[in-house]
């Protein structure tokens, strides 16, 4: 078992230009570490045994949140606490508020970070799926420059990232979208599981019927996905036909079973998710409403 | 939490039904608890076991040299390497066939995931890792077997030589067939339940060495340290030549009630004459150590038309994995128990316990108890249903009384308060609250069980206890207790301290030392508090009239004259202090120690076909009510409040009753909802709790422990037991809670939200 061979070697840097020639000079055998709350469970699983860690969560610049222009700027070492309880996350950015509720435990939301959760990529967690329904994308440095990536893409299997060793998340930029009204719903086994199916949702009605809509999944695949189809279909309804409408949603995708959870099973809490979460979202649209 | 203690018949007492505070609180608490992987022995080496990673294969090469090559690495052992490699077991089989052998280390067989085929002995972790992974072991792979009604096929792949039948009990009382012929309404059902694990935090850990008299000792977390004598079989030792010593237990709920790391701690400190530490992984514990048999029951059930039980009919098909441990016991205490808690002259019951090459099955609290209930409830339920009577009414017509014979014959000899259990929790569940959303809807549960205490009768139980006084009038127990966290020890310090007229703080309880302190058995079955709680009284009363005794003929006094009262004794011309009055004791030849041994009643086996009039000591019966909310889209189950009431007799410790309720209600809460060991043809895939969904705190509901006290058990004090019992009822209790809500009735656990929506989906079709 790795857990009791690990040794390793760990820096806390202070500042994102000393982390970064961190991590290039650990180049493959390094790994970033801010909360901990992903990395260290698969050491402890065996699953990781980097070498070498940059503990990036007392740089000072990866604690703030921003609005940056268009743009409401999260730092990466931001808690999920902390989007649980920031004015301006709630304001610009609610649905990762709703989104970090669900996050775990207590214990885990004080410790774990956004640029954390998006950079692991596990499948089925909260904030990638909400920042894929968000149109978010994420600032990526290294030694040799810095990029913006959008949040879909980014997100390629599970575990798998578009992040290569050297490179560091460092803050999330998710678009101002005045108006717009967000749901966020998902099922798990019991309170603080990771979820096998949840649902995170954006919309802006035009008069009382949908003028945009974003739907975000996870449960259904590898990575988080958005249902385009059921995206386009539900444009132009009023809300209750919308809502409606997501019935049969479960016949349209395919699961894979998995030994925990059938695949038709996942589908069908699925679709109950996004029918929630289309419906939170309109209600969030009127609520917003003078 | 409101505490409810109706107390009918109390004499009074001082320490003893008061809910003092255990002794072992405080440094629990305070994180100052040392349990047994907390202890190191200095120059010690570790060990680790290398197991199978696949659940059928016949061994053809072990090679160790790779292993031995590595620095740090101080031996290798395989089975051949074992002194006895056999492992003695007791569990019953089937008369006239031999159980099969099993073994310490698998020589050139596994029979399933996790089997231990090698131990390596390392002199650091880092080395033992190493060493582990270097261990060649080649398998040729076989047929695996992995359901049990499948394994009972006449062309079931054979798991041991001569067919996979471990053990079968039956029933036979009165006339089933004509009742059934006779019956107005029969209702059928069948139910199923899963494996699940104890998962207790403190893992299997402990620590061994060689002391100066060649005697292994072993610190260890165990609920038995009378493995002692297996061990000692093991290595080749006489039985004195092993000593166990048990710390408080982070845990046990059966499993620790076999051995787990002992045999292996002995061999290594054998082989290696150094102190060895082994400590096994959660990964291992998930994956290998034994689990609770899942279950697979059939019930027809008949009545009148208004409502009395005439007969049952009941066939029960269980997995007991690969290898006997306990097993044919567990079967025995579901068979005992498949009609529950009400009178019924007509039963039939057909068990069978078949070998697969799952992981074994052995204890887990409720022990066979547990798994019927959710079949006799819901039968309950049916027939209730089907005459048009209430729930609640046909469970108080049907319930035994004092007097009634249970199906497998045995008299049942002290009150039976069931009814006043169902009034208890259904006066505390308080108004149906509302449910949350349309999507939702709230259904309140209701049920019962029994649960014997005490072991079977032919295990010839006794527990030893020692009882004296210091110079100073300290008093001291020695017990050979294993404390798994249930308050073992707290309740045998109230019960001397009760006796002897002094504060809980100067009782000082030594236990759980095979050499040292008296042999009081294991700490399972619920026996603990009945067996060493019954040899401590005596101790503790037999001490007292010494006492007596002593300053009687030191004063001159008649004894008749004399008694033992707070402060000392009190004489017609004042009152003796302890301290002095073990003075006088010593100086006219009276001891200041006593030492008794409990006996509980005993008979012969019982046949293959059960029918006697002693097969357990006695019963704890009780009632559980619950309020769940269910979600009609996802199948989602949640409890929102729950009750749960048992007679106790009476309480020792209210506080630490409430808490076994408590602990029991939430493990029986991931039983009914969440809790599993998932299987792929044999291969045990649920490694790590983020796979093994036990509740949260954020899971549980608020929960009520009704402490009922009829003053009637065979234990001190008329207690009965408490440890398993309140486990029983609780997934029947959820099950009958989702059917009031949604008119549908899981049968299958755990009640995952599929299978709920599933079992909606259907009743809604219908």
């Amino acid at each position: 078992m790795s857990d009791v061979l690990t040794t390793m070697a760990y820096e806390r840097a202070r500042s994102v230009p000393e982390a970064l020639v961190l991590l290039a000079e650990g180049g493959e055998d390094a790994r970033p570490i801010s909360g901990g709350q992903s990395l260290v469970p698969m050491m402890n699983l065996g699953l990781a045994a980097p070498a070498f860690l940059v503990d990036v969560s007392a740089v000072p610049g990866l604690r703030t949140i921003t609005v940056e222009g268009e743009h409401l700027v999260i730092g990466a070492a931001v808690t999920h606490a902390e989007l649980t309880s920031d004015p301006l996350v709630a304001e610009h950015a609610p649905l990762l508020a709703h989104a970090a509720r669900h996050i775990g435990s207590q214990r885990i939301r004080n410790r774990g970070t956004i640029g954390g959760s998006v950079a692991h990529g596990d499948a089925a967690a909260e904030l990638p799926v909400s920042c894929h329904a968000l149109e978010a994308d994420y600032r990526i440095e290294s030694a040799t420059g810095a990029e913006l990536r959008a949040a879909g893409p980014f997100s390629q299997g599970y575990y798998q990232t578009d992040l290569a060793p050297g490179e560091l998340v460092t803050a999330i930029r998710v678009p101002l979208r005045p108006g717009h009204g967000w749901g966020f719903q998902e099922y798990s086994r019991r309170a603080g599981d990771f979820a096998l199916a949840s649902a995170a949702v954006g919309v802006r009605l035009e008069g009382e019927r949908i003028g945009e809509v974003a739907i975000a999944v996870t449960g259904a695949a590898d990575r988080p996905i958005r249902l385009g189809e059921l995206e386009r279909s539900l444009t132009g309804q009023g809300v209750a036909s919308a809502v409606r409408s997501v019935a049969g949603l479960a016949a349209e995708l395919t699961v894979a079973d998995d030994p925990y959870c059938a695949g038709a099973d996942r589908g069908r809490l699925i679709e109950v998710m996004v029918e929630r979460a289309v419906r939170d979202a309109c209600a969030d649209v009127r609520k917003g409403r003078p | 939490m409101t505490e409810t203690v109706r107390d009918q018949v109390r004499r009074p007492t001082r320490v003893v039904n008061t809910s003092v505070l255990r002794n072992d609180a405080r440094e629990k608490l305070l994180g100052r608890t040392r349990y047994a992987g907390d202890f190191d022995v200095a120059g010690q080496l570790h060990a680790r076991l290398v197991r199978s990673p696949v659940p059928s294969a016949r061994i053809v090469a072990k090679d160790a040299s790779a292993a031995l090559a590595i620095p740090g690495v101080v031996a290798v052992l395989f089975g051949e390497d074992v002194p006895n490699n056999e492992i003695p077991t007791n569990t019953a089989g089937i008369k006239g066939r031999p159980l099969p052998p099993s073994w310490v280390l698998a020589t050139d067989r596994v029979r399933y995931h996790g089997e231990p085929v090698a131990l390596v002995v390392a002199a650091n972790p880092r080395a033992l890792a190493a060493g582990e992974a270097a261990v060649e072991v080649e398998y040729d792979l076989l047929p695996v077997v992995s359901d049990p009604e499948r394994a009972l096929e006449p062309d079931g792949p054979e798991v041991h030589e001569g067919g996979n039948l471990l053990s079968q009990w039956e029933i036979d009382r009165g006339d089933v067939d004509a009742a059934f012929a006779d019956a107005d309404v029969v209702v059928e059902g069948r139910y199923e339940a899963q494996v699940v694990d104890h998962a207790y935090l403190e893992p299997e850990t402990g620590v061994g060495w060689l002391d100066d008299e060649g005697v292994i000792n072993i610190r260890v977390s165990t609920q038995e340290i009378e493995h002692y004598r297996r061990i000692a079989h093991v290595v080749g030792l006489s039985d004195s030549k092993v000593r166990v010593q048990s710390p408080y237990l982070g845990g046990g709920f059966g499993g620790k009630e076999d051995m787990t790391v002992e045999p292996y701690i002995a061999l290594a400190v054998q082989r290696t004459g150094r102190p060895v530490k082994m400590t096994w992984t959660r990964q291992e514990s998930l994956t290998a150590r034994a689990k609770r048999h899942p279950v697979r029951m059939s019930y027809r059930t008949a009545a009148t038309a208004d409502g009395q039980l005439l007969a049952h009919d009941i066939e029960v098909v269980s997995d007991a994995g690969a290898y006997p441990l306990l097993s044919g016991f567990v079967l025995l205490y579901i068979t005992l128990n498949a009609a529950g808690p009400y009178r019924c002259d007509n039963v039939r019951v057909r068990s069978r316990a078949a070998y697969t090459n799952n992981t074994p099955g052995s204890a887990f609290r409720g022990f066979g108890g547990m798994q019927p209930v959710l079949g006799y409830e819901a039968q309950i339920d049916k027939v209730a249903d089907a005459t048009g009577q209430d729930r609640v009414e046909i469970r108080k017509r049907n319930a035994f009384t004092a007097g009634d014979r249970i199906p497998a014959g045995q008299r049942i000899e002290t009150a039976v308060w069931l009814p006043q259990c169902i009034d208890a929790v259904l006066e505390r569940i308080g108004p149906r609250p509302e449910p949350s959303s349309p999507d939702h809807r709230v259904g309140l549960g209701l049920a019962c069980n029994v649960q014997p205490y005490g072991r079977v009768a032919w295990m010839n139980d006794s527990a030893s206890a020692w009882v004296g006084c210091e110079r100073n009038g300290d008093v001291v127990v020695r017990c050979g207790v294993p404390d798994v966290g249930g308050g073992q020890v707290s309740s045998l310090a109230q019960i001397a301290a009760e006796v002897l007229h002094v504060p809980m703080e100067k009782v000082t309880v030594h236990f759980g030392d095979s050499a040292r302190t008296p042999l009081a058995g294991r700490t399972t079955a619920t026996r603990q508090l009945y067996m060493s709680g019954n040899a401590v009284l005596a101790a503790a009363r037999a001490l007292r009239a010494q006492l007596v005794e002593g300053v009687g003929r030191g004063s001159g006094h008649a004894t008749a004259a004399l008694t033992l009262a707070e402060g000392g004794v009190i004489t017609p011309d004042g009152v003796v202090p302890l301290a002095e009055v073990v003075m006088m004791c010593l100086a006219n030849g009276v001891a200041i120690n006593a030492m008794e041994t409990y006996f509980a009643p005993t008979a012969p086996p019982v046949a293959q076909r059960v029918d006697a009039e002693r097969i357990v000591p006695d019963f704890t019966f009780g009632a559980h009510a619950a309020y769940v909310e269910v979600d009609t889209r996802t199948g989602e189950v949640r409890p929102l409040r729950y009750v749960a009431a048992h007679d106790v007799g009476r309480a020792i410790n209210p506080a630490s009753v409430r808490g076994q309720i408590e602990g029991a209600v939430v493990q029986g809460i991931g039983y009914a909802l969440s809790e599993r060991i998932v299987y792929d043809e044999g291969v045990n895939l649920t490694g790590a709790f983020y796979q093994y969904a036990i509740p949260t705190a954020a899971d549980c509901p608020e929960i009520e422990a009704v402490v009922l006290e009829s003053g009637e058990g065979v234990g001190p004090f008329n207690a009965r037991g408490i440890g398993e019992p309140p486990i029983g009822p609780c997934a029947a209790t959820l099950a009958s809670a989702v059917e009031d809500a949604v008119g549908a009735r899981p049968t299958t656990l755990p009640m995952l939200a599929e299978r709920v929506r599933s079992c909606i989906d259907e009743g809604t079709r219908s």
